[in-house]
């Protein structure tokens, strides 16, 4: 929970006045000093810089603490403490007189503070992991459903799986599909409801080239009547024949990058490139899809947050790309972009060569 | 007699003595020092752990062999529990545990465990509570969280203190590979002599020498490991974590010799 919300909802009792996330709030019990407001007015010349647990006397003989509630620089001002009699300066005697605090009672005060956010935290918590709850038991049977697909598609222990799904009937391939997108959208949900959950476990050795086959078997989508949308084809490109080692979450990366570019095409194709220089392996996911322009490379990777042509191209809800950011920060990788723009696009509908792309070390 | 030998010497030249007494003493140094791990016993670890361990150590087969196995959840159709004890492995499957248990549970080399409905008192949040209690009471055992609540931030400090982590139903293949590579790291030879190794460096030769021996009768013998405590003495009182390492080496020296 964020302190200046909570501050600004008067939930907090604040004894004095305080300065923190560039805003004044004023004290309930001792209002501002008539010095403070002619001196300084709207920005405290004492909170100008910060210094953790710091007791001093600003240059117009006015005291204030500063300290930290809940990761927010907090500077208590306009006070007197016990190192500032009022019997020192003259001309402040009357601004000072009632002003008392004690270094002590800040703290106690940023202690209830800290142990309210952090009540209202668990209590948050709490409830989202009750809601939660009967998302345990689907998350359980998707994964039971895709181990039975599989099952029924590797027949033969003498061939790759990806080559048997391939192979397999039809109703099986679209079987495969289906459970492989329902555990993944299930393994997206899961990362976004706990970003934590990006790095649990082990990092293990996987085929990038064999994960990757896999996704573009399943997020290929030739026919159109399956899922009613513009028929896609996704070209894998390149070869990794060395393994990389990565959380099980890696997969998000791929997925949310190659299903952007399936969701966002314009000419039906996305271009998958797999590229295993020394040391280092690259994966490019190329697609024609609505310009992302410079000043959005960084915004796209936050929480809800939408390009400007893409919110045009197809409604969304900006959290795949900030979920794949996540994944890549926890595997220690980063997610870049790079956007050109087409020449000959409708005005209204800018068109630009899309590329993410990522590199891992083999470690 | 003795004037004879004097006489024999003196009429002799230095280099002929030099030769006729130091090549019997050199000779019998060689011996000695060729045979001394007969005559005095091995003097570390190591030594012990290539001579008689590694010849016939071969990682996952013999692991499969030695290792125990719990599952701890209260639906244990989410593990191939058969084809695992098809493929070999000692599993034991517990659908609910209290906490008198720990000193059991324990004793397992690795432990599948879930966090909800596993002890009764705790339905929600058993398996966050048992967990450091296990850390506990053998800090060299490999849990492998498994549980499909990875999304419940609530649950994170469970899977963070875990030594790997599953989502369920897990398969057979999975579930082989997550035991072959929790129980190697556990009982690598090569790595528990080094460890030993260090942790004995304090005592003296003889103690040293004389825990070798100890550790090498025991594991020849039948008593069972839990008698440990009782039988190696070279050392004094075992404290818990060399108590524990020496527990998984003597299964695995056992294993080689017998």
């Amino acid at each position: 929970m964020q302190f200046v919300e909570t501050l600004k909802s008067g939930a907090i009792y604040l004894p004095w006045p305080v300065f923190a996330d560039a805003k004044i709030f004023d004290g309930h019990h001792m209002h501002q000093s008539a010095v403070c407001v002619k001196k300084c007015g709207e920005s405290p010349v004492c909170a100008s810089t910060y210094t953790d647990n710091l007791q001093q006397t600003c240059i117009y003989g006015m005291s204030y603490f500063q300290i930290n509630v809940a990761n927010t620089q907090v500077t208590i001002f306009g006070v007197r403490n016990e190192n500032n009699p009022n019997s020192g300066k003259h001309h402040l005697k009357d601004a000072l007189k009632g002003r008392l605090v004690k270094f002590q009672d800040v703290k106690d005060w940023a202690d209830r503070a800290c142990n309210l956010l952090k009540t209202i935290d668990n209590e948050f918590l709490r409830r989202q992991s009750e809601l939660l709850d009967p998302l345990h038991d689907s998350i359980r049977l998707s994964r039971q459903i895709e181990n039975i697909a599989i099952r029924l598609a590797h027949t033969d222990d003498s061939r790759a799986l990806e080559e048997q799904i391939d192979r397999a009937p039809p109703d099986v391939i679209s079987l495969v599909k289906a459970a492989g997108l329902l555990v993944d959208s299930f393994d997206l949900l899961t990362i976004y409801f706990n970003p934590a959950s990006a790095s649990f476990g082990r990092k293990t050795y996987i085929s990038l080239h064999g994960l990757l086959r896999k996704m573009v078997s399943i997020m290929s989508n030739p026919d159109p009547a399956e899922e009613n949308t513009a028929p896609v084809k996704i070209f894998l490109n390149g070869e990794c024949r060395r393994n990389v080692s990565v959380y099980e979450s890696f997969k998000i990366v791929p997925f949310a990058l190659i299903s952007n570019a399936v969701k966002y095409s314009a000419d039906g194709k996305v271009r998958v490139n797999l590229v295993d220089r020394a040391g280092v392996v690259e994966v490019t996911v190329e697609s024609v899809g609505p310009l992302i322009e410079p000043e959005e490379y960084e915004p796209i990777f936050t929480k809800r947050y939408r390009g400007k042509w893409a919110e045009k191209a197809a409604t969304g809800s900006g959290v795949g790309l900030y979920l794949a950011k996540i994944v890549a920060d926890a595997n220690g990788f980063t997610i870049r972009v790079a956007s050109t723009k087409q020449n000959g696009s409708p005005k209204d509908k800018l068109l630009a060569i899309n590329r993410f792309s990522f590199e891992i070390s083999q470690n | 007699m003795i004037d004879q030998v004097a006489t024999f010497f003196n009429e002799l030249g230095w280099l002929a003595n030099l030769i006729g007494v130091g090549t019997p003493i050199i000779g019998a140094g060689f011996l000695i020092y060729r045979n001394r791990t007969t005559l005095l016993g091995v003097s570390s670890f190591v030594d012990l752990t290539t001579k008689l361990i590694v010849p016939k150590w071969q990682d996952a087969d013999s692991v499969r062999k030695i290792i125990a196995v719990a599952i701890v959840d209260d639906n244990p159709a989410d593990f191939p529990v058969v084809d695992l004890q098809r493929a070999g492995y000692q599993i034991k499957t517990y659908k609910q545990v209290s906490l008198k248990d720990i000193a059991r549970l324990a004793e397992y080399d690795v432990v599948f465990l879930d966090i909800h409905g596993i002890i009764k008192d705790d339905i929600d949040e058993g398996g966050l509570k048992l967990l450091p209690k296990l850390r506990e009471a053998n800090p060299r055992q490999k849990i492998c969280a498994v549980s499909s609540k990875t999304f419940d931030p609530t649950a994170t400090a469970f899977f963070k203190q875990a030594d790997d982590v599953q989502k369920k139903p897990v398969n057979a293949q999975k579930c082989k590979d997550v035991i072959d590579t929790l129980a190697l790291e556990k009982l690598n030879p090569t790595l528990l002599s080094s460890c030993l190794d260090d942790e004995t460096k304090e005592y003296g030769v003889y103690a040293r020498r004389l825990l070798l021996k100890q550790v090498k009768d025991f594991a020849v013998s039948t008593t069972p490991v839990s008698e440990l405590s009782e039988k190696i003495s070279a050392v004094g009182k075992l404290d818990l974590a060399l108590g524990n390492t020496l527990t998984d080496y003597i299964r695995i020296l056992r294993h080689a010799v017998c």
